[in-house]
């Protein structure tokens, strides 16, 4: 209204003046390069709202009004804004030159942001437009497959499980290697990054060398991923973003189905010198289906899982602003489970604005609030009860009573645990959490390029998680009419668990930056100091009147029936406080942008390590040289831009160290009954270690980036890194020595040396109005442990893992197993095994050749870790339709699948289809998919013949949009209106030929929620 | 540029003041540098040292790892690999776990010194300790053979990596620690801090002592040592009276009573034995050393009973992980105390009939027996209407969660506990050490000394007339071989389910002989057993050989 009132007035004044102060001005305005006129160019007198546009053929008129000095400013997209001082003329000849994108390009790096071109670290950025619109669960998983070097997991897991994790450049060292996350300047968990709304994202940097990231010091080693989320400018937008998508299994475990499940159940009471289990009598009745209530053919996996669960996501922003920008964005996203019941509900609100409070003065705050959860009214059921559920027990009788039945007997024991049951009946879940991450910042800039910023953010995080097990009533047998009293649950429970975590950041910055003559120079100090608390508390009470109740204060005040905790029952330490003090500076010198340098150092005082321990220094610098600004290329017009860089730089990590593992402390809690009654007592636990300090990473970088042609473009970059003073809990410490597990001390020991390159290429191609554009990058990382305080390897850690002098981090130690055996002849000539072999059982490899498989023919059997990954995308558009294909793929890599994953009968649970493959007295197979089948544990020793090719290349999204025509949207006074439909792991093409039911990106693990391909169609809008 | 300069300095103060804003300790740990200061924190540091004697009822599994019983799930337990002669070193038997422990006294006895308290009770306090630890190595010694002998606590936890020490050594160690402390220690506990009961008492030193010396060959001090132990007030569970719930079953079927005063001491023999088990009767006068338990109200109760699972048919809800196998139930005596000769499994499978029913004939191998069979064996047809009204276990071949033997085991299944659906959730104790077995150490120790006399058969009546059973016939069994075999199968059978037949078989010398393959009822192989004189010592766990070099050798040494 304001703006209308104002032109109004501007009308009125115009009349009332127009005679003493008229003065036109005409002018035509071309391109530099072409000449060729250019038509609605905006131009507008400084200053003011007078404005013109240019014409077809490029002319304008434009009338000053009472302006006495005017300056003429000229706009148009993708050009280089020009300012022209009038001056006394009538007639203006402009010519606009056309933006270079890749030139202005800019991207953000630490504490700020950096022209692309005059970068000379390692950084990626993030294409946004190929992140949005897929239906995945987290940003995570949305870049997958975007960057190179960039390794992420997709593991599969169920709702609030399924975000992903982020490798960035292999594993430097031996615990986890996640890189830091950095939102708006603001430090945040992975898990909090996960939660992004990717539509709120305007950039994304992927910092991978030292001299990107080691501002960031002793918490960079494993690489930053900096976001920046949106703001608004100019007239308001509004832009609404949905869609809706079906999730399903894209692997179900392959169970065989009652008849097989019998068949070879029988063969393995054979294979151990017993009577087969059924009779012909009672396997007709399984393969016949004649009397389900006593022979079923339970399909436990079809009965549990819904065989699609729907997701969705309605993103609505508005953004806009002059002095006074904002990004105000509000997000609903809900996706259901496999698992009925449980359906996720993410809402996230963001409100991000910059306010020009005055010339020299402006303040910015982003707001972020994000709640996930569910409530679920079904217990929660693990995968492994559904993988031990086999196919001849009764789900549901016919008479609508819970399954009493396995194969025509009662059973009481499975007849509790049918997992039908305990979902439907068993209780309920709910779970939410709250994150809220606030910032301010404030700039003062009191002479041009000096700008003093200060910053102060609070992340807080609230986890809360109310689960209730309900009494029921016993099962009723079927054939006895009895109730089976165990099948009771007789006590009800409810456990409610808190967590509260808070971080703060405090930090102030300066910078000034100048440039005189062809001399560029930027120099930035800073300080910050970060602390983060931790409170957990988990409470179970027991006994409530009835399973409606819903609140500790309802149960038994017995105080056998409360018992409470201080971690969310997953040991982790629920307690804690640390913080981190620092100061850090940078300094860039540019010449004639053709020659780059930057140096960096960081100071980290971190409260993880004794005094005398806390803080190192670390430092970087790079340097870089834009071959293509040289003279003497000017004469190669194919190379657009060339640049070389250099690198070198030294950084930290403290991310596999505990809070206090430098303190000497005792536990406490409850060790024995003595008078009838639990006893407190204190115990030595974990070791401290004082001495603790920094894992330390100095990596080289080189690199090259080049735009060739003007649509290829290339980036390349060669590194090295060596990781010294590894964190990890101690693998050496000796049996006797009585540790727990858990208990070791952390200590630096070993080096990692993982050497690599990079690659990604584009190329943007356009034919009359189709455009494409190809893209593919490929990373190889050689990684090889070099040191390990002086011994050649550590003792094995995690059961099936070693470290060794010379081998890759993630290498699986076990026998190796080769082939079957034939028969007693081959068993009587083979190296004697302690499992008492028969043929068909597995065979180990003799590597000392001593005639004794015992731990010294252990042997390293591949790895676990994906050292090579690929990625391929294409996209192509042709008037309103585009098209994007995005695929993923690792090779070399293997995961240990063991007990109800890949084993037979293993702890009473089914039987997977690829056993059907087996060694058999009939067809005795020495290299067979599996070895005899037992219902025994003879072949589950550690061996390679558990090892499963995980190795695959899986197409991440394919998406097909159209782009309604600006000609009828602007009819409807529409800004833009896409409509797409999207797939997010369509198809995958796996390595393993064996046992091929398992997902290639899930970890060697037993049974567990699926991972899940998805179809979408959805639509972006913008008014 | 001032301003920068002021920035800067700004940057500098704030940094100074972190300096020591990051400065934290734990809040949940206590620290080790101020603890040691009171009587409660020794309390507190030895009550973590009792947790050894912590969830006691896994001895059980030692009986299927012997020829008493049969482990069926491998996934669960070592005892089904051992008992199946499949025994290297990707199995631990008990090794880490210990050390654990051993961590724990050797911090405790090195520190205890430092604190202000009472000075019997410290004196008391650490002779408690020394017993655990010394109780603690012997269960070492006698499944691993030398194992590295650590007295004190360490700084350096590269430090432990030494050589295994002589089992005899370890042995002799543990010998001279009870014997030097076990004054300290009182005859009982009155109960409440810091005097509760379960805690070591002299009894119990001695009651451990005996165990050693006798499974070591000792037998003069075993003699001795038993005598300290009968001499201190300790006596047979016995029920004097009868309730209803007590006859509720009606063995007239199976036994003979000759008169009413037959029956009744029948009757009497049945609860006193099977009842001593049971948690109404914890804390009775023959417990010496207990691992006790209490009910928690939650599935997989860390300070439960979980033989209520381990031993549990399906239709109770449990897992029958641990059944009695044909050569256990074979053993006990005919009701007139003499040797029972089975029928032929062949015999015995075709009057069982499992495909149909059992002829009337299968059940006559169950008629005049040992009363503590029916109080410890669930076998085909038995009532057990104390449990529940019209309870007939009934076997049918192997199933889920059934018995692959054809038996379950009965003892220590406590009616009160089975009605709840909680697994590992049972409150009865579990004995380590009871008066009986000292009756019976002291019998088969004074025999190997001297030969029969009056005081062993007079052990020996006193376990016989608590189950209701004759005397022993003092003619027949008059020579030291007649007798040792009388009191080997009395303890094999008295002791059932309790871990002590997997070190008897392996001292008797006898494992070759009996660790055969075991068949069901239906004369169907249990599971293939094989047996080499190396089994006698378990190995040392592959996780320790790799941070002990020193362990190569001994390793070898055993055979492994």
């Amino acid at each position: 209204m304001i703006r209308i009132r104002l032109l109004l007035l501007s009308v009125f004044l115009t009349g009332s003046f127009a005679q003493a102060q008229v003065r036109n001005i005409t002018g035509t305005v071309r391109d530099a390069a072409t000449h060729t006129p250019l038509p609605g160019v905006t131009v507008v007198v400084k200053g003011t709202t007078v404005k013109a546009q240019s014409n077809s053929s490029g002319n304008f008129v434009l009338d000053l009004g009472a302006e006495k000095s005017p300056v003429l400013i000229f706009s148009y997209v993708s050009y280089t804004p020009l300012e022209v001082p009038l001056g006394n003329k009538t007639h203006l000849d402009v010519q606009l030159t056309e933006e270079k994108r890749e030139l202005n390009e800019v991207v953000v790096v630490a504490y700020g942001t950096q022209k692309k071109v005059n970068l000379s670290g390692a950084v990626n950025t993030v294409n946004t437009k190929t992140i949005i619109n897929r239906p995945v669960t987290s940003l995570t998983n949305a870049l997958q497959g975007t960057v190179p070097g960039v390794a992420i997991k997709s593991s599969p897991g169920d709702l609030g499980n399924d975000l992903g994790s982020i490798n960035i450049r292999g594993r430097a060292n031996l615990g986890t290697s996640s890189p830091l996350f950095v939102v708006d300047g603001v430090i945040v968990t992975q898990n909090d990054f996960a939660r992004i709304n990717p539509n709120d994202v305007a950039a994304i940097s992927v910092l991978k060398d030292a001299s990107a990231s080691s501002i960031y010091g002793a918490r960079a080693a494993n690489g930053v991923i900096l976001v920046t989320t949106k703001k608004g400018n100019g007239s308001p937008t509004i832009s609404y973003n949905a869609y809706y998508g079906r999730q399903s299994a894209t692997y179900l475990p392959d169970y065989t189905n009652a008849y097989n499940y019998a068949i070879l159940r029988n063969e393995a009471e054979t294979n151990l010198g017993r009577t087969p289990l059924y009779n012909a009598q009672t396997l007709e009745a399984i393969k016949s289906q004649s009397n389900p209530d006593l022979y079923p053919n339970t399909d436990w996996y079809a009965l549990i899982l819904r065989k699609s669960a729907a997701m969705m996501e309605h993103q609505l922003s508005v953004s806009g602003g002059e002095k006074t920008k904002y990004y105000l964005s509000g997000a609903f996203f809900d996706q259901n489970s496999l698992i009925p019941g449980k359906d996720l509900k993410r809402y996230s609100l963001r409100a991000n604005t910059e306010t020009q409070i005055s010339d020299k003065f402006k303040i910015g705050s982003n707001l972020s609030f994000i709640r996930d959860g569910y409530s679920n009214d079904n217990l929660e059921i693990g995968f492994t009860g559904i993988g031990r559920s086999i196919p001849l027990s009764v789900a549901k009788q016919s008479n609508g009573d819970w399954g009493s039945v396995t194969a025509g007997k009662e059973n009481a024991t499975i007849a509790g645990q049918n997992p039908l049951r305990l979902l439907q009946d068993g209780g309920r879940t709910n779970y939410n959490t709250n994150r809220f991450i606030g910032t301010l910042n404030g700039t003062y800039t009191p002479v041009k390029g000096l700008d003093i910023s200060g910053l102060f953010s609070y992340n807080a995080y609230n986890y809360f998680n109310s689960s209730f097990i309900n009494t029921i009533d016993p099962v009723t047998g079927f054939i006895t009419h009895k109730p089976l009293g165990s099948t009771a649950v007789t006590t009800n429970q409810l456990t409610e668990a808190w967590q509260s975590t808070s971080n703060l950041l405090s930090q102030a910055t300066a910078s000034y930056e100048k440039n005189i003559d062809k001399n560029y120079f930027k120099v930035l100090a800073g300080a910050s100091y970060e602390k983060a608390q931790k409170r957990t508390i988990r409470v179970v009470r027991k006994g409530f009147p009835n399973n409606d109740l819903n609140a500790i204060n309802a149960g038994s005040t017995l105080p056998a029936n409360t018992t409470a905790f201080s971690d969310l029952g997953d040991n982790v330490p629920g307690v804690g406080e640390s913080a981190l003090a620092s100061v850090f500076a940078r300094v860039n010198y540019a010449y004639a942008d053709k020659y780059l340098l930057e140096a960096s150092a960081r100071n980290d005082a971190s409260s993880k390590f004794a005094p005398g321990h806390r803080a190192a220094w670390y430092p970087s610098a790079s340097v870089a040289w834009r071959i293509s600004q040289e003279d003497f290329m000017k004469d190669f017009t194919a190379v657009n831009e060339l640049k070389l860089r250099l690198s070198a730089g030294k950084l930290g990590n403290i991310n596999n160290v505990g809070d206090y593992d430098f303190y000497d402390g005792l536990n406490t809690g409850t060790t024995v009954i003595l008078d009838q009654s639990k006893q407190d007592g204190v115990t030595p636990g974990k070791l401290a270690n004082p001495l603790l300090s920094w894992e330390k990473l100095t990596t080289y970088n080189a690199g090259l980036d080049a735009t060739l042609f003007k649509s290829l473009t290339l980036q390349l970059d060669v590194f090295s890194r060596i990781t010294k003073d590894i964190l990890l809990p101690d693998p050496n410490i000796p049996a006797e020595a009585g540790l727990a597990s858990g208990e070791e001390p952390s200590v630096n020991l070993g080096t990692v040396k993982n050497n690599g390159f990079e690659l990604s290429l584009n190329y943007n191609g356009k034919i009359n109005d189709f455009g494409y554009s190809v893209g593919g990058n490929v990373s190889k990382i050689w990684n090889k442990v070099t040191d390990l305080g002086g011994a050649n390897e550590t003792a094995p850690y995690d059961t099936y893992f070693i470290n060794r002098i010379g081998q890759p981090v993630g290498s699986f130690y076990m026998w190796q197993a080769e082939g079957l055996f034939a028969n007693q002849a081959d068993i009587a000539s083979h190296a004697k095994q302690a499992n008492n072999p028969k043929p068909g059982d597995i065979k180990y490899k003799d590597q000392d050749g001593n005639g004794v498989i015992d731990g010294n023919d252990r042997i390293i059997n591949g790895n676990n870790v994906p050292y090579f990954t690929y990625g391929l995308n294409l996209s192509a558009n042709y008037k309103g339709f585009d098209l994007s294909v995005l695929s993923q793929g690792v090779s070399n890599v293997k995961v240990y699948l063991e007990a109800e994953a890949s084993q037979a009968f293993f702890n009473g649970a089914g039987v997977k289809n690829y056993v059907l493959d087996r060694w058999t007295v009939d067809n005795p197979n020495p290299n067979a998919a599996y070895p005899r089948v037992t219902n025994d544990t003879q072949n589950f020793g550690l061996s390679s013949f558990w090892l499963f090719n995980a190795s695959y290349l899986r197409v991440k999204a394919i998406t097909l949009g159209y782009t309604i025509p600006k000609s009828i949207l602007d009819r409807a006074k529409i800004k833009g209106l896409r409509v797409y439909a999207s797939s997010n792991n369509p198809f995958t093409i796996r390595g393993d030929k064996r046992l091929k039911d398992f997902d290639p990106e899930a970890p060697s693990q037993r049974s567990a929620y699926p991972s899940l391909k998805t179809f979408s169609v959805g639509l972006n809008l913008t008014l | 540029m001032k301003k920068f300069i002021y920035i800067s300095l700004l940057a500098l103060i704030i940094l100074g003041g972190c300096k020591k804003s990051v400065d934290f300790v734990p809040q949940d740990k206590l620290s080790a540098g101020t603890f040691w200061k009171s009587q409660n924190d020794v309390q507190l540091a030895l009550n973590g040292c009792y947790g050894y004697l912590a969830n006691a009822f896994n001895y059980a599994y030692d009986d299927g790892a012997a020829d008493n019983a049969y482990c069926q799930y491998p996934w669960e337990n070592n005892a089904t690999r051992v008992s199946a002669g499949s025994i290297d070193a990707t199995l631990d038997a008990g090794y880490n776990s210990r050390y654990v422990f051993i961590r724990r006294y050797n911090y405790f006895l090195d520190n205890i010194s430092k604190a202000t308290m009472d000075e019997p009770l410290r004196k008391r306090f650490i002779a408690e300790a020394r017993v655990l630890r010394a109780f603690t190595y012997y269960e070492l010694a006698h499944n691993f053979g030398p194992v590295p002998l650590l007295k004190t606590s360490y700084t350096d936890p590269e430090e432990t990596a030494v050589a295994p020490a002589p089992a005899a050594t370890v042995i002799q160690f543990a010998i001279d620690e009870i014997k030097a402390v076990e004054a300290d220690l009182p005859a009982s506990y009155s109960g409440g801090a810091p005097n509760q009961t379960g805690r070591i008492t002299n009894g119990a030193a001695w009651a451990i002592l005996t165990r050693i010396q006798l499974e070591y060959g000792k037998y003069d001090d075993a003699v001795v040592s038993a005598q300290k132990v009968m001499a201190a007030g300790y006596q047979l569970f016995r029920k004097t009276a009868l309730t209803a719930n007590d006859t509720k079953d009606d063995y007239s079927t199976l036994v003979t009573f000759a008169d009413d005063a037959a029956k009744q001491k029948f009757y009497k023999g049945l609860a006193s034995y099977q009842q001593q088990f049971w948690a109404a009767n914890d804390g009775n006068k023959e417990t010496i050393l207990v691992s006790q338990n209490i009910q928690e109200n939650q599935s997989y109760a860390p300070f439960g009973n979980g033989l209520r699972i381990l031993f549990a048919t399906a239709n109770m809800g449990g897992w029958s992980s641990i059944t009695p196998i044909q050569g256990l139930v074979d053993a006990y005596w005919k009701s007139d105390g003499t040797t029972f000769t089975p029928p032929t499994p062949e015999q015995r499978a075709t009057d069982f009939n499992i495909k149909k029913t059992p002829s009337a004939n299968y059940i006559n191998e169950f008629k005049n027996r040992d009363t503590r069979l029916y109080a410890s064996i669930l076998f085909p047809g038995a009532t057990w209407n104390e449990y529940k009204d019209g309870y007939v276990f009934t076997w049918a071949g192997v199933a889920g969660s059934e018995s692959s033997t054809g038996y379950n085991f009965k003892k220590y299944l406590d009616p009160a506990s089975l009605a709840s659906g909680l697994e590992f959730d049972a409150p009865q104790d579990y004995s380590i050490i009871r008066y009986a077995e000292i009756l019976l150490a002291y019998a088969e120790a004074k025999n190997e000394v001297s030969g029969p006399d009056a005081t062993i058969f007079a052990a020996l009546d006193d376990i016989r007339d608590r189950a209701g059973m004759p005397l022993i016939n003092r003619t027949v069994n008059n020579t030291k071989e007649k007798l040792r075999e009388v009191i080997r199968n009395e303890r094999r059978i008295e002791l059932a389910g309790e871990g002590q037949r997997f070190f008897d078989i392996r001292r008797w010398n006898i494992a070759a002989n009996v660790m055969k393959t075991p068949n069901d009822i239906a004369n169907v192989i249990v599971q293939e057993r094989h047996w080499q004189p190396k089994f006698v010592l378990m190995p040392y766990p592959q996780s320790a050989l790799d941070r002990n070099t020193n362990l190569k050798a001994p390793q070898a040494a055993k055979g492994y």
